[in-house]
């Protein structure tokens, strides 16, 4: 039984030629972005990811859809393929949340240095009424901070301990 | 006896058929009309992609949850490593192009593009060997052992699974090169039937590594 290839022509060279043009454009995107300072200031890595991502996308697309003949084949080879990648995203994507979840320790951080500067403000407004009561959290590190000397913004996120939100209380 | 209905036998089936769609001790075998083989390798990628969705899946959650993170052009040679990607792709061109001129009964072609497959395919795992001796050493930049931190082991781990992937493939292709100057291949899906097969691992592979090299090397 012979084969009917004929119509199944891959436009070899175009793809070979975009799949060259794609990779010398992501890798010159992220070389120049790593090289110079003023783009590396400018540009916030997530957006040269997503840049790289939005390069990516079509070489993968054109492996699988001309090299591996997707293109060409009947409806149930294409979803006996494509199930794996939808699988593979289920698996994926809801992990990514814990991914936003650890990136929201610096608003963590953020929030906690307004419950210190709070209880800071309540203790100074005690100290005022003549109460000498002990630093309510003295095991959040910024109890022992001198009144006047205000810690700086970079002071209080290096005394911070690993995972500060278990550690600091709200003031009584 | 089977209720299934008789499969007309000069019924077309399609530009892979050859498969055996009778009745059989075990039940009825599909009449989708495309090769078991075919069936078995996209099964077999299916369950390649759950492996290789493990590995970047776990790197993406460990590198993006991380507020510290080596910057690769700092730690990895991306241009060497870039080159290797060329590598890769040309090494699927010369495979399309060999798959494409045996089908079209040019048998001359046809093994130049397995022989050419096949020496990208094993140039590719030789500059990778380079890379890994260069990052182990520190010949460019500080070391990188899979020791060394959370990267070097999420690094050795993908980059080292898709290179034994590629060195599996690599021998493949040289068998069937081998195969091809044997005259072992023709223009009927038969004749052919493991070309395309493999064909469909080797891209698989090169689609594995476009996406690597993306997440690993330039994020």
């Amino acid at each position: 039984m012979a084969d009917k290839h004929d119509d199944h022509k891959v436009p070899l060279w175009g793809m070979f030629l975009a799949l060259l043009v794609l990779t010398v454009a992501e890798v010159g995107l992220y070389e120049t972005w790593s090289a110079v300072p003023a783009l590396k200031e400018a540009i916030p890595k997530y957006a040269l990811v997503l840049t790289i991502l939005i390069f990516t996308l079509p070489k993968a697309m054109i492996v699988l859809v001309w090299f591996m003949h997707l293109k060409f084949e009947k409806l149930f080879v294409v979803i006996l393929a494509l199930c794996p990648f939808v699988f593979a995203a289920i698996a994926v994507l809801p992990t990514l949340t814990d991914v936003i979840a650890v990136k929201d320790r610096s608003m963590g951080r953020d929030i906690i240095k307004q419950e210190i500067e709070a209880q800071r403000a309540l203790h100074d407004q005690d100290d005022e009424h003549g109460d000498d009561k002990p630093d309510p959290d003295p095991g959040s590190g910024d109890g022992a901070t001198p009144d006047d000397t205000p810690a700086d913004d970079d002071g209080a996120q290096t005394s911070l301990p690993t995972a500060p939100w278990l550690t600091v209380t709200r003031p009584a | 006896m089977s209720d299934a209905p008789a499969i007309p036998h000069d019924e077309p089936h399609g530009h892979d058929a050859g498969h055996d769609d009778r009745p059989t001790a075990h039940g009825t075998v599909l009449n989708l009309g495309i090769h078991n083989g075919k069936i078995g390798m996209w099964l077999f990628l299916g369950s390649e992609v759950m492996f290789f969705t493990a590995l970047i899946g776990a790197y993406i959650v460990l590198r993006f949850g991380q507020t510290a993170w080596p910057e690769p052009a700092e730690t990895l040679d991306v241009p060497l490593t870039a080159a290797n990607t060329f590598l890769l792709i040309c090494s699927s061109v010369t495979l399309v192009w060999g798959l494409q001129s045996i089908q079209a009964g040019d048998r001359t072609r046809g093994n130049l593009g397995l022989l050419l497959t096949t020496i990208f395919g094993a140039l590719f795992v030789g500059v990778q060997v380079y890379e890994y001796y260069g990052l182990w050493f520190g010949l460019h930049h500080p070391p990188l052992r899979p020791h060394s931190s959370l990267f070097g082991s999420c690094f050795y781990v993908m980059t080292g699974f898709h290179g034994f992937h590629v060195f599996c493939g690599v021998v493949a292709m040289a068998v069937l090169t081998v195969m091809g100057y044997k005259g072992k291949f023709g223009p009927k899906y038969e004749q052919h039937a493991a070309v395309e097969l493999t064909g469909l691992y080797w891209h698989f592979v090169d689609l594995v590594w476009i996406i690597l090299f993306a997440i690993v090397y330039l994020m």
